[in-house]
Parts: C-alpha cells; structure tokens; sequence
C-alpha cells in the first residue's frame, strides 16, 4: 500500500525518492507528484510535500504495484503558486494548487490567473502541452527576496520578486511578464538558446514574443491595436515610463530622471556591445523585436495566427542551435514563412520587410532560401 | 592582514546587471574613506580574486559564467585586487556577503549600459 510508508518530513527528501514520486505518483497523488517535481527543482524547502499530504512508497514497493509504475496520463493544465515568503529560498510554501479557489493574496492569484492565460496560448495555438509538451506541472513562486527587483525562470519555476515600492511593484501585476518567464521554460526545452550574446538576445527576444503573444491572445487583440510592450504598468508612479520594453519602439518604453532612458536598440547600426548583461541580452533583444512587430502589424489581425506560428515552428524547428545568430534566426523564420504561408504571402513578404528594416542583413540561406530575393 | 596596504584599500565597485529589466546599478565604495574601511578593507584584500567566478572580465562564449536560468541578474565586483563576474546563483558565500555590504555603505547609480 502506497501510504504505509511516510516520508521522514524532519528530513531532506532524497533526490531519487522526489523522482520516484514526481515520475510515477502522478496518477493517484497528482498534488503529490507535482509537489516533489516543484522541491526536486532545489535543495531547499521540501514543505510541499508535507502540505499536499504526501505519503510515499520506496522505489522497491512502487515495483509490485502496477498502476503506480504506468506512466501519467497527459496532465493538461498544473499550477503549482508557491510563497516564499520574502525569502530566497525556492520554492517556498505551496499556497494555491490547480482548481482552487482564489487566495486572499493578490501576487498568488495573478500568479496562477497569469500561468493560465500562458498555458492558453501554447495550448490552443500551438497545441503545446506545457514547457515540455508533456504536461509538466507548471510552478511559479511570488513574494520572493525583500525588495526583489526582478521575475525568472531558474530552470523549473517562474519566480516573482514584490519590487521595491520606489521604481518597481510587484512582478506579478504584468501578464507579459509572466508569459515571458513561461516562454522561457518552453525555450529552455526547445531551442534553449544559449544565454549569452545574440543567441541570448534571441533567447530574451522569443520570452518577449510569446509573453506579447500571451497578452494579446488573452485580451483577443489583434496586432495593430496591441501596445507590444513588456511589462506595461510594474513602474511606481513617480517612474516616468510606461513598461520596461517597447517591441515595436525599442528604446522609448521609459526615459526617468533616476532610470535614465531605455537602452534598447532599435536598429543593427546600434546594436550594444557589452560584458554587462550577459552580453546585452536584454538590450539587443530589441533589434529582432521590432522585426517582429512590425512583420505582425504589417500582416494584421491576431499575430498568434501569422507570425506567432512562424517563430513557434523555427524555435521548436531541427534547424535552430543554441548558437543561433540574429542573421540565422532571421533566415529560419522567411524561409518557415515560405513554408507554411507561401513564398511572396503577406506573412512572408512582412517578415522580410521586418527583418531589413531593423538592418539584418542577407548573409546566406539556412535552408535553401526558397528561392527568396531576400 | 590588517595594516592598511601602500596606497590605501582603494575603491570597490558592485555592478549589477541583467535581470528582466537589463538595467545597469553600479554600487561604488571608497574603502579608505569609509567608516567600515576597517572591516571591509581587509575583507576585500584577502578575496581569493584571481580564483574566483570569471577574472579576466572578458565575456566569451565557452568560459562565460552562465547564468542560472533566465533574466537572473549578473554581478561584476572590480577593486585595485582583481575584477570578478558571477551569476546571481553562482557567487559564493564571502562575495556574496561583501555584495550585501557594500549595498548597506553605497546608494545605487543607474547607468546606460554599453
């Protein structure tokens, strides 16, 4: 019997028993599994399990017992909203599990409501279930650190900070934001473009995409009435800004006494060389982004259904590598819209105006080309 | 080593940048003119700084710190012993305690990056 053994909760849970739980515990104990895949993402805190009444059987037991070894069926949507409890220590304190009710605390439900929307789009536009299309829980911690200026993804968990009050509020009050932390678990189980230099600004540019995207679909907006911006409304009001990036105008989301003027280039002539940022990761994403905008308000109507599926096919395509540069990107992406729209097709003929635009030059074809003049 | 070096401990700049936003805080220090110039200067001094996180202040794709996940931030810390860059994930303990520190001794500057 499954819950005759209990985990000694006193005690670290043993990597091997949290990957027993999460891989094979998922069909009686979903809370359970997903608790032990949220703690086997860190060392610390494996409270979960305890708050989702967890009782484990040793790998041994789990061996005579048929239905616990079949794999789970497709899970669908999983929101696991932790609370760390202004620590740094992840995941925290599981605090709203899928299909309940909403908390008397705001950053949890904005959290969950936000995981939502995110998953809607890869779901129902893409056909992608979860980060890693098999329906990995998706988990997310707010109240992280004191003051904590920043959201990330760090490999398993979207983590929001509350801001300082001063310049930023709450992370969570963004749902760009959110799609862009999400985005980044699907890059990472996909292209997972490396995280330095222009296959890290196409890594932050993609988060930036399908975090737009999230928003845009959420709202039922087409792209031309869209504001393509990134974190619309987490500045303080005494911040002269009005979101952290502008997609179709890079450069001019803030320009704030104490934060100066958004750094984003708009154009290869300007692109940032930098040691800071991991090589300008999120100052350089403003070039492939702005290529983005324009090709999707160019071609009009909801972006998800135009170039949305173009940049989906190419980051989850064969032919990306985690090295890709802005000129191979660019290259995937017409020749996907060939592929999937036509050669000479409005989508088609707007992403190459997007990308020359933003002055990525024609250095080659990554596939053939198509027979593009681009 | 608790005698002030020739020259003095010098200054101490924490640069940190990256995170979802990319905005650049630089935190600078002059350890000889601080009231905790004797507790930070010879800290500073007895960092192992040509051992520790990536030392040449070069960012190449192979010898890169990575970060830890994405939009996470990315320190440098430079004084006259060495420069040093770390993931927010991967600094150890004693620099990471310095970092905090100096954040207590110093208002941050926000500066363009580039």
């Amino acid at each position: 019997m499954v819950s005759q053994s209990v985990v000694p909760f006193h005690s670290v849970v043993p990597p091997y028993l949290l990957d027993a739980i999460a891989e094979r515990g998922a069909e009686r104990f979903p809370k359970a599994a997903a608790a032990a895949a949220s703690c086997r993402m860190s060392d610390e805190s494996c409270r979960n399990l305890r708050l989702a009444g967890l009782r484990y059987t040793p790998p041994a037991d789990l061996g005579r017992d048929e239905s616990a070894l079949a794999p789970p069926a497709p899970a669908g949507l999983q929101r696991l909203v932790h609370d760390a409890q202004n620590t740094e220590v992840l995941p925290g304190e599981l605090v709203r599990s899928e299909g309940e009710e909403p908390v008397d605390d705001e950053p949890v439900n904005e959290a969950y409501d936000g995981l939502g929307a995110s998953y809607a789009l890869f779901s129902e536009v893409f056909g992608r279930d979860s980060l890693d299309g098999a329906g990995m829980p998706l988990m997310a911690s707010v109240h992280y650190g004191k003051d904590y200026d920043n959201a990330f993804f760090d490999g398993r968990l979207m983590v929001f900070g509350d801001g300082d009050d001063e310049v930023f509020t709450g992370f969570t009050g963004s749902l760009s934001i959110i799609g862009h932390e999400l985005s980044h678990g699907v890059i990472s189980h996909t292209a997972d473009l490396e995280y330095l230099g222009q296959p890290g600004a196409l890594n932050e540019h993609c988060a930036d995409v399908f975090g737009a995207l999230t928003q845009q679909h959420d709202a039922g907006q087409n792209a031309e009435d869209a504001d393509w911006l990134i974190g619309a409304g987490i500045f303080t009001p005494e911040v002269t800004g009005r979101a952290l990036r502008s997609m179709i105008e890079p450069g001019t989301a803030y320009d704030d006494d104490v934060l100066g003027k958004d750094p984003q280039p708009a154009h290869m002539d300007d692109f940032v060389t930098t040691d800071s940022d991991n090589g300008g990761v999120h100052l350089n994403s403003g070039i492939p982004n702005r290529a983005l905008a324009l090709a999707a308000i160019a071609v009009g109507g909801p972006a998800w259904e135009s170039v949305g599926q173009v940049w989906y096919s190419v980051l989850t395509g064969a032919e990306i590598t985690q090295r890709t540069d802005f000129a191979e990107f660019a290259e995937l992406t017409i020749a996907e819209a060939a592929d999937q729209f036509g050669a000479g097709s409005d989508v088609h003929d707007a992403i190459v105006s997007g990308w020359e635009t933003v002055g990525i030059s024609h250095a080659g074809s990554a596939r053939g080309n198509q027979g593009s003049s681009w | 080593m608790n005698e002030k070096p020739a020259g003095g401990f010098g200054h101490l700049l924490v640069e940190r940048s990256g995170g979802i936003g990319g905005m650049l805080l630089v935190w600078e220090v002059d350890i000889d003119a601080s009231t905790r110039r004797d507790e930070l200067g010879p800290r500073i001094a007895e960092l192992p700084w040509s051992d520790s996180g990536q030392s040449d202040g070069v960012v190449q794709s192979d010898d890169a710190p990575q970060a830890t996940g994405a939009d996470r931030f990315a320190y440098l810390i430079e004084s006259r012993y060495g420069r040093v860059r770390f993931g927010e994930t991967q600094m150890p303990p004693e620099w990471k305690r310095l970092v905090d520190d100096v954040r207590e001794v110093a208002e941050p500057q926000r500066r363009q990056p580039g």
